[in-house]
Formats: C-alpha cells, structure tokens, sequence
C-alpha cells in the first residue's frame, strides 16, 4: 500500500500544489486536522485488515491448491472413519442395552422364585389372604397324629405357609410328645393353639370343614373345640434359624440328568 | 503531505497496538479498508485536479465506509452469502480505478 501511496505525496505538491494550497489553508481549521484524523483512522484500518489476513494467510494461504486437496481428502477419510466408529459404537450400546435388558428379566424372574423358596423354606415372613385355625384344648388331648392331620389338610386345600402358634412350619417340621407334652420341632406347645395357614381362604376353610375333615377329627376328643376363621391378612413369621442340614448334600449338577 | 504523514502515523500505531479484529466485526473490515480506499484515491484526484475539500473527502469518507458496511450487513441478513460484499468490492474497485485514471490523467497527461 505504501508504494501506491508514495507517489502520490511525491506528487501533490508538485501538481495540486499552486491550485489546492490555496483552497487547503482556507479550509484548514476543524475539517483539516478531521481529515487528518481519517487518514490516520484509515492507515490504522488497513495495517489491523492487513495483519488479520496475514494470520489467516499463514495457515491457508501457504498451501496450494493439491495441499489443500490432500488435506481436504485425508479430513474428509477421517470424517469417514469417525462416522463408522459412531456407528460401530451405537450398534454395541444396542446391544448392552438389550443384554442389559435380558439380564433385568433374567435377575427378575430369579428374585421371583427366590421370594417363592424363601416362602416354603419359611426364612422369611409371609402375608397375605388365609385362614386362622384356632383349637381349644383345656384336658391336653391333642396327639401329633391329630395335628398332622390338620396340617395335611391344610396342605392339600393349596395352604402356602402354616405356623403354629408362631412357629412357622417348614419341610423338616415335625410334631411329637415328649414328657407327655405337645412339642413341635422341640418346642412346646401350650394351648389353645392358633394355626395360621395363608392360601386360598375359602377353599381351605371348606377343605377343613367337611365331614369327617380336619374339624371333625379335632373334635372327636372330647373337651377339644376348634373353629375356622377366614381373614384377609394372615402374617406367618419367618423360622428364625433355618435348620442345618448334615448328612444331605447336593447332588452335583452335572451329575443330575 | 500532511494526509501522508498521517497515514504513516496510523500505520505504525496500528503496528504497534497489534490490534485482533473481534469476531463479529471481522466480515466488515475488509470492505471498510476498501471504501475509504476509495475515499483516498478520490481526494488524491481531486487534490489533482485542484478540487479538494476537506469537506467532500470527511463525507465520502464517512459515508463511504457506512454504506459499504451497511450493504455487508444487509447482505448477511438476507442471506446471499458473500454477494453483496462482493458487489461492494467490485463497485468500489471499479471507483478506485477510474480514480487512479483521473490521476494518471493529471501526472502523465495521458
């Protein structure tokens, strides 16, 4: 720029000299020192553009046209690959998710049957709709034959979890006489006795009344009463200590067929 | 003379500043530089040709470069890319030209 300019100041005094002096002292005041002003405003603005297209330039400008091609070329491959690498990576995420998926139904139905075995193991608490069986025996003419009995029956009319004046009764359970007491799985049993049975109440309290059924053989003694209540919330607790087991074992898996 | 100098002057102070041209205003400088070109070219003819006013060459100045910027900033408004700035460049190029031909008019007498 400074070459086009320089002429040009070589030669305005040469050639506007006699003619615009004149004119320029004149209108020399404000507007003099404003023009001043822009020329000083311009030469500012043309040296910060020129500078700024020379930072540009230092990166672009230097590369030719097959530079420029080739870097085109290789952004445009790497774009290619990033876009398979996006996909690549969205098709494994589908596929965590459905594994993740699977996995959740898998880890679901397990805690089903997992709640289902601890409710016929009797390690946990059990609720829900059932029957309270409530025997009055003031003479003590229970015998554990008797109390089977009932308990079978129980079993039979769909009963999913019996305690015994809260001893909840699990597979290993059994009742017996010992010192002319009632005891079930080593503990006494002081009357009146309450069974709680949880499973379909209707059912079981018809299965326990029917003629010569579980009522029926409990009142044969004669001083034993027994009723049937059916509820809508029977809570059976939990065994405190599951018993342990010593001469059984699991048959290994692969042994199994 | 004193036009001279104070290009000079602005010049170095802009190479001194280093100024970094704000994002926003970077598409409008170009054509600026450009416009007040113009504005210069035309002062030096009319200092040729012995018609030079302070006056003309602050206005033509001013508008010029207010009217170049404008049309930029129209032009991305109305989303025509760079065809308005280019328009500007070309209309002022073509101004630059027939000033420089005035002035050669007067140097050269050709």
């Amino acid at each position: 720029m400074t070459e086009t300019t320089e002429p040009r100041t070589d030669a305005a005094p040469d050639g506007g000299g006699q003619t615009g002096d004149g004119a320029a002292r004149r209108g020399r005041s404000g507007l003099g020192i404003a023009s001043a002003l822009a020329c000083v405003v311009l030469g500012f603005l043309l040296v910060a553009q020129l500078q700024a297209t020379e930072e540009l330039g230092e990166r672009l400008d230097i590369e030719r046209e097959e530079d420029l091609a080739r870097i085109l070329s290789d952004l445009s491959t790497q774009s290619d690959r990033l876009q398979e690498e996006i996909t690549s990576l969205r098709l494994t995420l589908l596929a965590f998710e459905n594994s993740a998926e699977t996995e959740e139904l898998a880890v679901r139905s397990l805690r089903r049957r997992l709640s289902e075995l601890e409710i016929l193991a009797g390690t946990v608490p059990a609720e829900g709709q059932g029957v309270r069986l409530t025997v009055e025996d003031p003479q003590g003419e229970l015998t554990p034959d008797l109390l089977v009995d009932a308990v079978q029956e129980l079993r039979d009319a769909g009963a999913e979890a019996i305690s015994v004046n809260d001893i909840r009764l699990i597979a290993s359970s059994a009742f017996a006489v010992r010192n002319n007491r009632l005891v079930l799985d080593n503990q006494p049993l002081e009357a009146p006795l309450t069974i709680l049975a949880i499973g379909p109440s209707a059912t079981v309290a018809e299965a326990l009344a029917i003629p010569g059924g579980a009522l029926d053989s409990l009142q044969s003694r004669p001083q034993v009463t027994a009723r049937v209540e059916q509820l809508e919330q029977v809570t059976v607790p939990a065994r405190p200590e599951p018993p342990s087991f010593v001469f059984g074992e699991p048959v290994p898996a692969e042994a199994r067929e | 003379m004193i036009a001279f100098v104070a290009l000079l002057i602005g010049a170095v102070i802009g190479l001194v500043i280093q100024p970094t041209i704000p994002a926003p205003l970077a598409p409008y400088l170009p054509v600026a530089v450009v416009a007040s070109l113009d504005a210069l070219f035309g002062a030096v003819r009319a200092r040729l040709e012995g018609t030079f006013s302070d006056r003309i060459f602050l206005v033509s100045f001013l508008s010029n470069i207010v009217l170049a910027v404008f049309l930029v900033f129209l032009g991305d408004q109305l989303a025509v890319g760079d065809a308005l700035e280019t328009a500007v460049i070309v209309v002022f190029g073509v101004r630059i030209f027939q000033n420089l031909a005035g002035v050669r008019r007067r140097l050269f007498h050709a």
